[in-house]
């Protein structure tokens, strides 16, 4: 009962977040020069100014600047995002298209890099000083330094090119019919090298958050009580340090799965992942307003959900919050 | 008050601990040395940073996961050193042989596990008892300790018990594994009055029901008093005066346990001005060569600053080079 009233708070608190996160997305659009008559137009190579007009008319671009944002506001709560006057097609079956590869590739990319930052940090900071430490130290330095866009083309460089051992680019073998398990295998496969180009900055990320928070833990008191009951050091450390350590590695990944979003862009990019990143940057190029709009506010849906999942997820990790 | 002549249960011979600086070596515990046997209480009284935590977390060899420090000296457990055993031996000894509890329960029960499973933690280390066995002598655990409804307590987390509780609490930990000897780090100065009465008289109930020995670090004279068999006095790293506690406070010898008991007995003075010791603990670093309290004693003469006194021997011991054995 008790948590159901905290899921309900927290899940009160969206609603304005969305409304407010509409908003600024349809403000910023418009500030930007340039719409979506004025690229056709000029991709039919030269128009004229009534057929420019004229097109306005049909996507309700001539109207003043608040009635457009009220319909626009109108159509969200329905979920009605439009169609895409590029693509010709709803926005909504667009992403719906696309959201879950961008969906499978950040939560393997953040998931996998929380967990992996949390086991490298408590291992460095159980050998602080030692050259095991060093090692992890120096490494996560080097993940953390490492552009994203170099160490894409350099994994698929590697492992696609001389080693020929994982794919380059796509998400599943085109043309294959083939049984479920080997599909997924199929897909897992594709979903490596985009995840770790993804994901290994964060696994450096955390790896040093968690280092830094285990090292902090490690001078409470209870650390010493449960060495004074006898506890060895292995399991003080990945049990009685690692399970307060963690806290501030989980609020960190919550709000910087937003950030993911952006940095997912750039990796379906090079690895050709079918996912929204991809379509958003085309949108941009072709100022495809109403795919725009639908891509910003469900991916802004996207990061709210997720910030939510951690809120929850902290009342589990931390007896305190509960309450 | 009668003093039990058994065998002791823990020894402590010599110890010594020093921490490397980049000022130099600096000794926090100098050749301490004491024993304790079963079902008395020792404690060992002196200012903050006299060296008698540092002493105690040595004991267990704790001090040394912690920072970076030299540990000479014996600690013997019934006739066994534990500076000698293996991490692992070392690690059953912890909880098993010997107890300990802190200071401050708000900080040192891990505020993410269940009181329970802390408590049942111990049991299934050492005793390998199975999750159900281990959590119904972890519920005895608590009642034994005057937690009320221990069976509902025993799933609750370190934040819904009060400070007294949560001691009660690392009481029970401590004691989970019945250990010989208990070492009650401070075990009552971060409770309120009424709370630190109730946690000396279940302290000195178990002792007496299990047949520990208990060495309470303090510097709380009147909590001595109460609950104490003999007392040892630190002054800078060293034990300037040991004696049986109802001697110690009829006549203090040394003239440091002299001015702490005057200082905790100054609202009997009419006066109604805190007496003071004048001066302050030299520095670790800069040890005078002779009796390190002679630059703040009124008695000090001439052979004083010339070397260290010793320990004289027997149920009272002093280090002074000029005792008094004032009689009150």
């Amino acid at each position: 009962m008790k948590s159901l009233l905290f899921v309900g708070k927290r899940a009160a608190v969206v609603v304005p977040s969305v409304l407010g996160i509409a908003v600024l997305n349809f403000t910023l659009l418009h500030m930007a020069p340039g719409d979506a008559a004025d690229i056709i137009a000029a991709q039919s190579g030269g128009a004229t100014t009534e057929f420019v007009e004229e097109l306005r008319r049909s996507f309700g671009l001539d109207r003043p600047l608040w009635q457009q944002f009220f319909i626009y506001l109108g159509k969200l709560l329905t979920f009605d995002l439009g169609v895409s006057h590029v693509q010709q097609r709803p926005v909504l079956s667009l992403i719906a298209e696309r959201a879950p590869a961008t969906v499978l590739l950040m939560l393997t990319a953040i998931l996998v890099a929380t967990l992996l930052g949390m086991l490298f940090g408590t291992i460095a900071a159980m050998r602080h000083r030692k050259w095991l430490d060093s090692i992890i130290s120096v490494l996560a330095l080097l993940a953390y330094a490492t552009p994203q866009f170099w160490l894409g083309l350099m994994l698929i460089v590697f492992f696609s090119v001389t080693l020929g051992i994982l794919p380059s680019g796509g998400m599943m073998t085109i043309g294959q019919d083939i049984s479920w398990p080997l599909r997924v295998l199929d897909i897992a496969s594709h979903l490596v090298l985009p995840a770790v180009t993804l994901g290994l900055f964060y696994v450096a990320l955390y790896t040093r958050l968690m280092r830094a928070s285990m090292l902090e833990v490690y001078t409470y008191d209870f650390v010493t009580t449960a060495r004074a009951k006898g506890v060895s050091e292995t399991r003080v450390g990945f049990v009685h340090a690692a399970a307060n350590a963690l806290l501030p590695v989980v609020t960190m990944a919550g709000v910087q799965i937003g950030h993911m979003l952006g940095g997912s862009i750039l990796v379906e990019t090079v690895f050709g992942w079918p996912g929204l990143g991809r379509l958003l940057f085309d949108a941009l190029q072709q100022r495809d307003l109403n795919l725009l709009l639908g891509i910003l506010f469900i991916s802004s849906i996207l990061v709210v959900v997720a910030n939510l999942v951690v809120d929850l997820l902290y009342g589990v990790l931390d007896p305190r919050m509960a309450k | 008050m009668t003093y039990p002549a058994a065998r002791p249960v823990l020894a402590v011979e010599d110890l010594s601990v020093t921490f490397p600086t980049s000022h130099g070596a600096v000794k926090a515990v100098a050749g301490l040395s004491f024993t304790l046997s079963a079902g008395e209480t020792l404690a060992i009284v002196g200012e903050s940073g006299c060296g008698k935590s540092t002493a105690a977390m040595s004991i267990l060899g704790l001090l040394a996961m912690r920072s970076r420090c030299h540990v000479s000296g014996r600690v013997l457990l019934d006739g066994r050193d534990l500076m000698s055993l293996s991490q692992q031996a070392m690690r059953e000894v912890r909880g098993g042989g010997i107890g300990m509890i802190f200071q401050d329960p708000m900080m040192a029960l891990n505020p993410v596990f269940t009181i329970g499973w802390q408590i049942a933690e111990s049991l299934r280390l050492h005793r390998g008892l199975p999750a159900g066995a281990a959590r119904r002598r972890a519920i005895e655990l608590l009642d034994l300790v005057g937690i009320p409804s221990p069976a509902e307590r025993y799933d609750q987390y370190p934040h819904n018990l009060s400070g007294g509780m949560r001691q009660r609490v690392m009481i029970a930990i401590a004691l989970a594994c019945e250990p010989k000897v208990l070492i009650a780090d401070e075990p009552t100065t971060a409770l309120d009055v009424t709370i630190q009465a109730q946690v000396l008289g279940l302290i000195e109930r178990l002792k007496t029901e299990l047949g520990m020995a208990v060495l309470l670090i303090t510097h709380d004279l009147g909590v001595v008093w109460e609950v104490a068999d003999r007392v040892a006095v630190m002054y800078a790293g060293r034990k300037v005066e040991e004696a049986p506690v109802t001697d110690l406070f009829r006549a203090p010898a040394h003239p440091y346990s002299q001015g702490l008991l005057r200082a905790a007995r100054w609202q009997d003075d009419v006066s109604g001005r805190l007496p003071e010791i004048g001066g302050t603990v030299p520095s670790p670093l800069r040890m005078p060569k002779g009796c390190s309290f002679a630059p703040r004693c009124h008695r000090a003469m001439a052979d004083c600053t010339l070397e260290p006194p010793g320990l004289t021997g027997g149920t009272r011991q002093v280090a002074c080079h000029h005792p008094e054995f004032v009689a009150a």
